[in-house]
């Protein structure tokens, strides 16, 4: 992906986005790995989150909530583990919905990040999605996908209105 | 759209999904690919046929089905709707990068 922008690859279900920013990659690893700073970029707009645990190494938990601000719907619960951890340059995890009690609702959402340092700052590049078709149907059989679809549709919303 | 998703996520209807996608196909070829017996592959096309994301057509003999375009533009939609999400939290992560620095240079 050699330029910012989007690329949707469908019949992966997988979604390509990298963005370049003026900061450091210090800066923009610290953005993604200390709870104060994700809970302020993290979203989406009229949502407060909330990280409840952010254990960033392999096999460690990184739990959120997302409530929206105006009470519209309940909140969202989101409980990842991490599976690579490259300071500066990876950042791999397994994000699910999750119960109130945090009992993961049942599909995988793979995420990498990638850093890169360019001569203007860094580059952040995302790879998100069910990662392969067995994923997506596991996602789809473990009965999750009403719940994040519910929750996509909530969030699409809120960002239809900004 | 749930209902739809959780038809085709059935491995051997999603291999039939696939393959469809190349264009509308006998059942005797979906049999032939598949390498599975033809009474599964007809249940799994009844199946996909009653939730809407196969039509079947008769050309002389045979059963010709063919994928009907709506629910891959829905599921098409919703990976969009997932990607818009993704482009939100990007660009709001640059204006907080942006802001953060304004911060520090502000306190130097």
């Amino acid at each position: 992906m050699p330029d910012d922008g989007i690329t949707i690859d469908p019949a992966a279900r997988v979604i390509y986005i990298a963005r370049s920013y003026a900061a450091a990659v210090d800066r923009a690893w610290r953005a993604w790995t200390e709870p104060d700073q994700l809970a302020q970029w993290w979203g989406p707009e009229g949502w407060t989150t909330t990280v409840h645990e952010m254990d960033v190494r392999p096999g460690g938990k990184w739990r959120q909530t997302m409530t929206p601000d105006d009470g519209s719907t309940e909140p969202v619960r989101t409980v990842a583990t991490y599976r690579g951890v490259a300071r500066h340059a990876l950042l791999s995890f397994i994000d699910t919905f999750a119960g109130e009690d945090w009992s993961p609702e049942g599909s995988d959402f793979l995420t990498d990040v990638t850093f890169q340092p360019t001569a203007a700052g860094t580059r952040v590049s995302i790879a998100a999605g069910f990662g392969d078709d067995e994923s997506l149907r596991r996602a789809v059989e473990l009965g999750m996908a009403e719940g994040y679809l519910e929750a996509l549709a909530k969030l699409g919303r809120v960002l239809d209105h900004h | 759209m749930q209902e739809r998703l959780s038809v085709i996520a059935e491995p051997s209807r999603f291999r039939i999904v696939e393959l469809l996608k190349e264009g509308p196909r006998p059942v005797g070829s979906i049999v032939d690919a598949l390498g599975i017996g033809q009474p599964q592959v007809s249940r799994h096309l009844r199946i996909l046929a009653e939730a809407g994301v196969v039509e079947a057509t008769r050309h002389a003999q045979q059963r010709i089905y063919r994928l009907e375009p709506e629910p891959l533009q829905q599921i098409g939609e919703w990976i969009q709707g997932y990607a818009d999400l993704w482009a939100g939290r990007m660009d709001r992560l640059g204006a907080f990068l942006e802001n953060d620095d304004r911060r520090e240079r502000d306190h130097a």
